[in-house]
């Protein structure tokens, strides 16, 4: 544990907070991996094949995780959404507390996607995609 | 915000926009939407854009949904909270939604977004076009079929209902009553393009309260669309044809052009719209109408964007409302400035 903050106050000192380790997107075990054209549409709300989850919008990983999938920042993806959700169209994707809980929650429901720092990844669940 | 209760799960959300129009003129008073009865000259006026929606959505399980949504702007007689949309959905499998209630008609191609000025580039959408058919939501029902094809994500929706709404012309209150309106509307999304082809058609549309009755007509829209948006880039452009039938008095070709560049939190844009009556038009003046717009939306603050916008616009009832016999005549040119904030929360 000691020699994780180490490392992440080495990282954060050579990169800054906002380039962060790479971002990988995770899905079910028993799921097949989406290609990188399918993760943009899923978390542009343009298709259904599987219920993104999110990560909170106020941390680093969310727009490193946008700006890589999407190539869209904060504001671009929150206008995205806000045209689905006001059309009644669909809801955002639900937002997990952790790292810890949004494992759970892909390990627990084959449809659903998630996206985690590298460094948190664990057996519970299968990488579909590395961002870097 | 969100609350999951045994396979309950409610979320709030809301919208809105703040903001001014003022433009050089007392002559005539620039308006968004057929629906108000006065509008923005040389005195700013808030009212013109200002809106509020609040959205409820309940999902019962992965099946069945209800969305509600309130919307505060100004009408016919001010400002004044509406039931916007209300409808229950089932998903009755991944490729099929049916929906019930009171929900939006897919006349042209943002129709269901229109309001959310947050989620546009603009302050809002081209009156030439948009103010052609002023019933926002209809009562009725709704299939939603959705597949994938070749990379390419289709949505067709098949509508059918009625809908009556207040618009203010020639000095009165004319209520639209619509008893039969029937849409289809079809989209491919693939990547960052976007397109649309939709047609709605009101077999029994009346118009109440204008000066010389009109009998009911068949009421016509076919309107092709498309968007692209690589993120930095957007160019979006809409072509809609009304028809009337035998001699239709409201018959035009309506379409815009509008691009953006983003660089950062900043994109500017130009939009050209314009109107041209294919019929023995009743409510415009002159022969072709046009605005011409620039303006520029600052992504300001999480949620908030300010968005400053100038115009050249024709005199025409599309825009303009209250207009002065001095300008009513001829074919007058009219600057309007808008200053807003759009956000989401």
């Amino acid at each position: 544990m000691n020699k994780r903050i180490v490392l992440l106050l080495a990282a954060l000192i050579v990169s800054g907070p906002a380039s962060a380790a790479d971002v990988v997107v995770i899905v079910n075990t028993l799921a097949t991996a989406p290609t990188r054209e399918q993760l943009a549409d899923i978390y542009l709300g343009r298709s259904r094949a599987f219920t993104p989850l999110d990560q909170s919008e106020s941390r680093p990983i969310y727009v490193e995780f946008y700006q890589k999938a999407t190539g869209r920042d904060l504001a671009q993806v929150k206008a995205a959404w806000s045209r689905i959700v006001f059309a009644g169209r669909g809801v955002a994707p639900r937002e997990m507390a952790s790292a810890a809980a949004m494992k759970a929650a892909v390990a627990a429901d084959p449809k659903a996607i998630g996206y985690i720092d590298k460094a948190d990844l664990d057996a519970s669940v299968k990488v579909a995609l590395t961002l870097n | 915000m969100s609350h999951a209760d045994e396979g309950l799960v409610w979320a709030w959300s809301g919208f809105g926009t703040a903001g001014a129009v003022v433009t050089n003129t007392d002559g005539a008073q620039y308006r968004s939407s057929s629906r108000q009865s006065r509008g923005a000259d040389k005195s700013p006026d808030a009212g013109v854009d200002s809106r509020l929606g609040l959205q409820a959505n309940l999902n019962v399980g992965d099946t069945f949904s209800a969305v509600g949504q309130v919307l505060v702007s100004r009408g016919v007689d001010g400002m004044r909270p509406q039931l916007e949309w209300l409808f229950g959905q089932a998903s009755v499998t991944p490729w099929l939604d049916l929906k019930a209630g009171r929900m939006v008609l897919p006349v042209f191609l943002v129709s269901d977004s229109r309001n959310v000025g947050y989620a546009a580039h603009w302050v809002r959408a081209p009156n030439e076009v948009y103010s052609l058919f002023p019933l926002t939501s209809f009562d009725g029902g709704q299939a939603q079929i959705r597949t994938d094809w070749a990379g390419t994500h289709f949505t067709l929706q098949a509508s059918g209902g009625r809908s009556t709404v207040d618009i203010y012309g020639y000095g009165s209150k004319i209520t639209v009553d619509v008893k039969k309106a029937y849409a289809l509307n079809l989209l491919a999304e693939r990547g960052d393009w976007t397109f649309r082809l939709g047609g709605v058609t009101t077999p029994d549309a009346k118009l109440k309260g204008l000066p010389v009755a009109l009998p009911p007509v068949t009421d016509n829209f076919l309107g092709v669309g498309v968007i692209y948006d690589n993120g930095s880039q957007l160019v979006q452009g809409e072509y809609v044809i009304r028809r009337q039938g035998d001699g239709g008095a409201f018959d035009s070709d309506s379409y815009y052009v509008t691009a953006g560049q983003r660089w950062g939190a900043w994109m500017p844009y130009a939009t050209y719209s314009r109107f041209v009556p294919k019929g023995d038009v009743l409510f415009v003046g002159s022969d072709r109408l046009a605005t011409v717009a620039a303006g520029v939306r600052w992504d300001a603050f999480r949620g908030v964007a300010i968005k400053a916008q100038v115009e050249s616009a024709d005199v025409s009832a599309t825009s303009f409302v209250n207009v002065s016999p001095a300008l009513a005549g001829r074919r007058a040119k009219v600057t309007v400035f808008t200053l807003l904030a759009d956000f989401v929360f």
